[in-house]
């Protein structure tokens, strides 16, 4: 049971994502995440274990070598994809209750920004550590962000920014945010950033990888 | 006020695929597969997606605030900030510009990633980003040309939203051309459409020059191109 548990994990750090796809070359012919995650499912394995044992073991190995600098955007994205063909059979235990997320992230590009690379693959990796990830996508205006939250109480919010001329929006953000919401919990990401810009604009996280964000979420 | 405008073909554009693999990453020629495959099938049908234009207008006595870090011209006040009113502060004239890799690729991209393939999605957008930087040489290449007419020289570009010039200035930058020149608008936000668009100042001038590299002059400890220049990665 374990060792098919470890074949999707693989599957999803490889970026293999069904039997067809000729990619990694090495796992050519062999099945993918896809195949595997059915298997698992009709062999009786739960559907919570496919997705804590599998899923989220896997794309945890990927955000590891991600932030090492041994894996690169690309790469990242396979493995996403890998996961996403096994977590298609994990939608209706999602839908009818048997698996419960872990909770509810928001998250998008502040206001004046357009970058979204980095914000997908934190949306990416978040989703495949078990969460409910709601993407507002980019040029996100405060007023968007405040809506959000109250259309989802206790959620956590995720702000990325990748220009130094945004990073006053996100501040503008966090603070409009932190005086209608106390308590939301605001993460930020984005290559300009800083453990000390966090701090000076009060957000409550700063991670300077997608991975970093799967952790403090499970810190939380 | 003149405007000059042109559309470009992509044959016109240096586009080298080793470029797109070390944007996603990878040294030239080493990435992995399945990227070599996707990128040349990308590349084949670049064609289809995009309209690469660009225009510019040209505006006398631009004046140069250095304890401002303002920089005046055509009845406007920018905010260029330390670096770029710097850099410009020499200019006679400034060329103001704004290209586009055009809107075909921008939604090539949206649909690739809305049809579940991210990787193909990333990748054209990697091409747009590099599209709309091409179209900017070119037409840098023309403006210094023009100057070069009246022996004149030209000086790097520079961008609102780079280098402490905040994006809002956008809108100050497209009151000096017609509405949707070049196919671009902009958002309230003072965001391009189409995404994959450069807009900014080149100086023109007896006395500006380029600089190959302009990382040293700056001391913004936040900026995106200072951390990946001292980022080399390793791929494995």
């Amino acid at each position: 049971m374990s060792a098919l548990l470890e074949q999707i994990a693989h599957c999803v750090e490889f970026g293999k994502i069904n039997q067809q796809s000729p990619y990694p070359p090495d796992m050519k012919g062999q099945p993918g995440a896809d195949e595997l995650a059915k298997e698992a499912l009709e062999a009786g394995i739960r559907p919570e274990e496919v997705l804590s044992g599998g899923l989220v073991v896997g794309m945890q190995k990927v955000g590891v070598k991600f932030r090492e600098n041994k894996v690169f955007v690309p790469q990242v994205l396979m493995s996403a994809k890998s996961m996403a063909a096994a977590m298609a059979h994990l939608k209706p235990f999602f839908a009818s209750g048997a698996i419960q997320r872990k909770g509810t992230v928001i998250i998008g590009t502040v206001a004046g920004d357009l970058h979204d690379i980095g914000k997908n693959l934190v949306s990416m990796m978040i989703e495949g550590g078990g969460w409910e990830v709601v993407d507002l996508g980019v040029d996100v205006s405060t007023e968007k962000f405040i809506e959000s939250i109250e259309q989802y109480p206790g959620c956590i919010l995720g702000l990325s920014a990748l220009l130094t001329t945004t990073m006053v929006n996100m501040e503008e953000t966090v603070r409009e945010i932190k005086a209608k919401h106390p308590d939301t919990r605001v993460m930020i990401g984005g290559a300009p950033l800083t453990e000390d810009f966090k701090n000076s604009i009060g957000a409550d996280y700063y991670s300077p990888d997608p991975q970093g964000a799967v952790e403090y979420l499970e810190a939380v | 006020m003149e405007f000059f405008q042109t559309p470009f073909k992509l044959s016109e554009l240096t586009i080298e695929k080793g470029d797109i693999e070390l944007l996603m990453g990878y040294s030239p020629g080493e990435s992995p597969e399945p990227f070599p495959e996707i990128i040349d099938e990308v590349y084949r049908q670049l064609l289809d997606h995009c309209s690469p234009e660009g225009g510019y207008t040209i505006l006398d006595n631009p004046k140069f605030s250095l304890d401002e870090n303002l920089t005046r011209v055509g009845g406007h006040v920018f905010k260029t900030d330390k670096i770029v009113t710097r850099m410009l502060r020499k200019s006679e004239r400034l060329a103001i510009f704004v290209c586009t890799a055009g809107e075909g690729i921008g939604i090539w991209a949206k649909d690739a990633n809305a049809s579940g393939d991210p990787v193909r999605g990333f990748i054209i957008d990697t091409f747009g980003s590099q599209i709309a930087e091409a179209t900017a040489n070119k037409l840098h290449k023309i403006i210094g040309e023009e100057a070069g007419k009246t022996q004149k020289t030209i000086s790097n570009r520079y961008s609102p939203g780079y280098c402490g010039w905040p994006v809002k200035n956008q809108q100050e930058l497209f009151s000096f051309f017609p509405e949707k020149f070049c196919g671009i608008s902009l958002s309230p936000s003072s965001l391009m459409y189409p995404i994959k668009s450069v807009s900014g100042f080149i100086g023109i001038g007896q006395e500006v020059g380029y600089q190959a590299y302009t990382c040293d002059s700056c001391n913004d400890k936040h900026c995106i191109f200072r951390r990946l220049r001292k980022k080399k990665p390793e791929p494995v």
